[in-house]
């Protein structure tokens, strides 16, 4: 099983959702802080949540590592996200994949972790996505 | 944008963590000028300074606002506030994604987050000037050692 492939493109950033051998990734990379992201990424989340819930998918990845930056509204959309699935009573579980050398990005993830206790699984790893990219420690 | 405030921070001689934290408090603030600000031309107006003071740095970002930008200004002006009331920026930034996670998608588009989080990840005192008319001014002050 896996999410309907979709695509993102913003003015520096590129968000690709499933396909390929890695039907139930996320992988952003690029700049995500325009004025608008928020809207946007909210969006797409609903979509990937409700592809998600509607394939009986056990777990759905987010590939953050190649974003060199992102404004809060990257945070904000993935809170929702994890409102979403508390509120849908989901049985998927979120893995978000971080490089920890980008600094912005570890304090993020301790952030975020407060809202996903039972269904969220923060990773790291390197910049350059593995094959397999749920393969990073948590 | 990041990579012009790198050269800046370059020629600066700011270590990488310092530089870091002045594209992060850039970002933050020029987003909210786009978003809040008036651009009646369709074109942004903003006027944006990095200098160095001493052992500090100083962000200043400046644009116009309209009747419009009446909430977020007040949203601006509560969101500081609390950050001098608080010696935890970390603790208003949790609590800011809380109302995210509780609040609805309209309301959770407009926190205030950047500005808490310009004080909790980068370390900066914030301030807002919005004593001129149709003007708004906002100052992020950060200790290079901070």
């Amino acid at each position: 099983m896996s999410l309907s492939q979709k695509r993102l493109q913003t003015r520096a950033a590129l968000i690709t959702v499933g396909g390929g051998n890695r039907g139930n990734v996320v992988h952003a990379r690029g700049t995500l802080n325009e004025p608008d992201i928020e809207t946007r990424l909210m969006h797409l989340f609903e979509e990937v949540h409700s592809g998600a819930v509607r394939t009986g998918l056990a777990e759905v990845v987010v590939d953050i590592r190649e974003v060199e930056y992102a404004g809060t509204g990257l945070w904000k959309a993935l809170v929702r996200w994890l409102r979403l699935m508390n509120d849908a009573k989901t049985h998927y579980r979120l893995v978000v994949i971080g490089d920890k050398t980008r600094n912005w990005q570890e304090i993020g993830m301790s952030m975020l972790r407060a809202f996903g206790v039972n269904r969220l699984v923060v990773s790291w790893g390197s910049s350059a996505p593995p094959s397999n990219p749920a393969s990073g420690s948590s | 944008m990041r990579r012009a405030v790198a050269q800046v921070t370059d020629a600066l001689g700011c270590p990488p963590d310092v530089a870091e934290a002045l594209a992060m408090a850039t970002a933050e603030l020029l987003e909210n000028a786009m978003k809040y600000g008036a651009h009646p031309s369709g074109q942004p107006s903003i006027d944006y300074e990095l200098r160095r003071e001493g052992d500090r740095f100083v962000i200043t970002v400046t644009n116009p606002v309209s009747a419009e930008s009446a909430l977020h200004l007040s949203r601006l002006h509560d969101r500081i506030a609390r950050l001098r009331a608080s010696d935890d920026a970390g603790a208003l930034y949790a609590e800011l994604l809380a109302d995210v996670y509780s609040g609805d998608a309209a309301e959770a588009a407009s926190t205030g987050l950047g500005i808490v989080r310009i004080a909790f990840e980068g370390g900066f005192a914030v301030e807002c000037d919005d004593g001129t008319p149709g003007v708004v001014r906002v100052i992020a002050r950060r200790e290079v050692g901070a």
